[in-house]
């Protein structure tokens, strides 16, 4: 416990009160900041919001085990999240013929790309506001 | 329908009390150490309340999508039966990191300077 642990090595405990609040209000919070922008905030929480709650749980619990969880630390694995399911279904897309989705497929892709940022911004913002300080701190190791 | 929702709250309820007896037990071994004794028995019961509490809300919210996956009922079970498994395993990961911080002795953040002391 006396020598200071390498940073791949540290683990975090969660703080689940925290957690819940963030994950729950993240995207309404970017609704209410950004609805200005022909509503599309709002309507990205109808379209996104179970994906992102259904992703978004295991996800970010087990970056917030290996990570400290920054804001910037979570926008990125929720765009890279986001990016991978992207590359997958285009690797798909090249091997079966599935160009019935190509109608604004464009536009599904890059809007999810930027709200997976924002969410996970968002998220990363709500839950550094509110977490104990018992999450804060490495877990110290195993005796 | 009626079969299926049994069947899926038996076996998720299940996991959640296995996993809360678990840190019940884990608390109790704990205990065993004269160090952290007092400390373990009051934290492993907080943080299993709380784990039971919440690993049951989540079950029910996500047995609400049950019947939205109507047609397809088996993929329907396994699919919400895995993800429950999944996020209840990652708590309780998450509850052992939290039994584990809460072990630790109390250590104030900074040493008395011995300097002042003397001044």
């Amino acid at each position: 416990m006396t020598e200071k642990l390498k940073k791949t090595e540290a683990r975090y405990a969660l703080d689940p009160v925290a957690f819940a609040k963030a994950l729950i209000l993240a995207p309404l919070i970017v609704a209410a900041f950004g609805f200005w922008a022909l509503l599309i905030p709002v309507f990205a929480v109808l379209f996104g919001g179970l994906a992102y709650l259904v992703l978004g749980t295991p996800i970010l619990m087990i970056y917030l085990y290996f990570a400290e969880g920054t804001p910037g630390g979570a926008a990125k694995i929720a765009f890279s999240t986001v990016a991978v399911i992207v590359l997958a279904f285009w690797v798909y897309r090249l091997f079966f013929d599935v160009h019935r989705y190509d109608d604004g497929l464009v536009i599904w892709v890059g809007f999810s790309l930027i709200f997976a940022g924002l969410w996970g911004f968002a998220f990363g913002k709500l839950y550094n506001r509110w977490r104990s300080p018992m999450s804060r701190r490495p877990l110290p190791p195993l005796a | 329908m009626l079969f299926l929702g049994f069947l899926y709250l038996t076996s998720a309820l299940g996991t959640v009390m296995l996993l809360t007896l678990m840190i019940l037990r884990i608390g109790a071994l704990v205990g065993d150490c004269p160090v952290a004794q007092a400390r373990a028995r009051a934290v492993s019961i907080t943080i299993a309340t709380g784990f039971a509490a919440i690993g049951a809300g989540g079950v029910i919210m996500i047995g609400a999508v049950l019947p939205a996956l109507g047609d397809a009922s088996f993929a329907a079970l396994m699919l919400t039966l895995g993800f429950t498994a999944l996020c209840l395993g990652l708590g309780f990961t998450h509850a052992m990191g939290t039994l584990r911080a809460a072990l630790v002795p109390h250590q104030p953040d900074q040493a008395p300077d011995p300097a002042a002391d003397a001044a």
